[in-house]
């Protein structure tokens, strides 16, 4: 598969429109565990080489946090949530009521709960857009370099493409000083397959 | 202040006399560095899966069994020397709290295919900074012929 095919805005369109939805359901989530407004931003959909996805999400060597959830069904892919070291720590001490280190158990289980409810709030959504026929897998996390964490996702989607495209959107909770953003991966076999089906 | 050139995934480096080739944040892919000291020539590939299976690519350095082959052949066509070439191996780690994904432990089956591709072309592994569950930085510097690890918790080391 080329990076032509997947330039086709219908797609990009698709994918953002997906997004959307799942980004709008899992900030819905988060806000109510939070007891905070949650700010979302436009999707924003990239089609990149598998060398550059790391490069154009962030910087491949920066710590950070992240909750990773795979997908199968009529759609095969993953969503994962990240968060900058500063945020998580922020995160961490709104949720905790203490400074935590980024090494302590409990920093890591704070993590996988928002991320849980992030990313399963996410995909749950994407399956009910679809009707139900994409079956997500239990969620994982890491904190650890973001290259390093995103290797569990490329690996999945990466086995029979080049080019991957790419819907990322980003999360804030402005009083709390919180940052992150989610992104969402489908196969590019997968999705063009499922876009044709839907007539999008 | 020398060149870096970052190996991403699936891509292949390969540099000669000075500069470093940096593969930025290993999981479970596994990056495979060789260096030519009489030449002073350096190469990298990072790879992202063990088997191709036959499958077409734009990037043979996304499988271990083609990445592996695809450098040595850069490195020669550089006008390395195979017998003078100095291998070394890093990543191959599981991350995660849970074993995610339809491959199991992926990044141990990366560093298994990877020794293999190398000994099918007849090449050693003279050290190596596998498994784990640390993700690595893995550099090769090509003036020096230094090869370093970073981690975010283990900090710098030399291999």
């Amino acid at each position: 598969m080329e990076d032509k095919d997947l330039q086709d805005p219908l797609l990009m369109d698709a994918l953002k429109e997906l997004a959307n939805i799942g980004t709008g359901h899992a900030v819905t989530a988060l806000s109510q565990m939070m007891g905070k407004f949650v700010n979302i931003t436009v999707p924003e959909v990239y089609v990149v080489s598998l060398g550059k996805v790391a490069e154009t999400l962030g910087d491949a060597g920066e710590e950070v946090s992240a909750a990773y959830v795979g997908y199968h069904g009529e759609l095969d892919g993953g969503a994962m949530v990240v968060f900058d070291r500063d945020s998580t720590s922020k995160l961490v001490a709104t949720l905790v009521g203490a400074e935590l280190d980024l090494q302590d158990p409990m920093a890591a289980s704070v993590v996988q709960e928002v991320g849980n409810i992030l990313v399963a709030t996410f995909v749950s959504a994407l399956a009910q857009f679809f009707g139900n026929i994409i079956y997500p897998e239990p969620p994982a996390v890491a904190i650890d370099m973001l290259g390093a964490i995103l290797n569990v996702l490329l690996a999945e989607v990466g086995q029979h493409a080049d080019y991957l495209i790419v819907a990322k959107t980003n999360i804030s909770i402005e009083d709390a000083n919180i940052r992150g953003w989610l992104i969402d991966i489908p196969t590019p076999q997968s999705f063009q397959k499922i876009v044709g089906k839907l007539g999008l | 202040m020398s060149r870096v050139v970052h190996a991403g995934i699936g891509e292949t480096v390969v540099m000669q006399g000075v500069g470093q080739i940096s593969a930025i944040g290993l999981g479970s892919c596994v990056a495979v560095a060789m260096y030519d000291p009489s030449q002073r020539i350096g190469g990298m590939v990072h790879v992202l899966l063990p088997e191709s299976r036959g499958q077409k690519t734009e990037l043979p350095g996304k499988f271990a069994d083609t990445g592996v082959p695809y450098l040595l052949d850069l490195m020669l066509e550089k006008g390395a020397f195979v017998n003078r070439l100095v291998v070394k191996i890093a990543g191959g780690a599981s991350l995660m709290s849970v074993n995610v994904g339809s491959f199991g432990d992926i990044g141990k089956r990366n560093v298994e295919a990877v020794r293999t591709a190398l000994s099918n072309l007849g090449l050693m592994v003279t050290a190596e900074d596998v498994g784990g569950h640390e993700g690595r930085t893995f550099t090769l510097d090509v003036g020096t012929g230094v090869f370093t690890v970073k981690t975010v918790r283990g900090g710098l080391r030399q291999i």
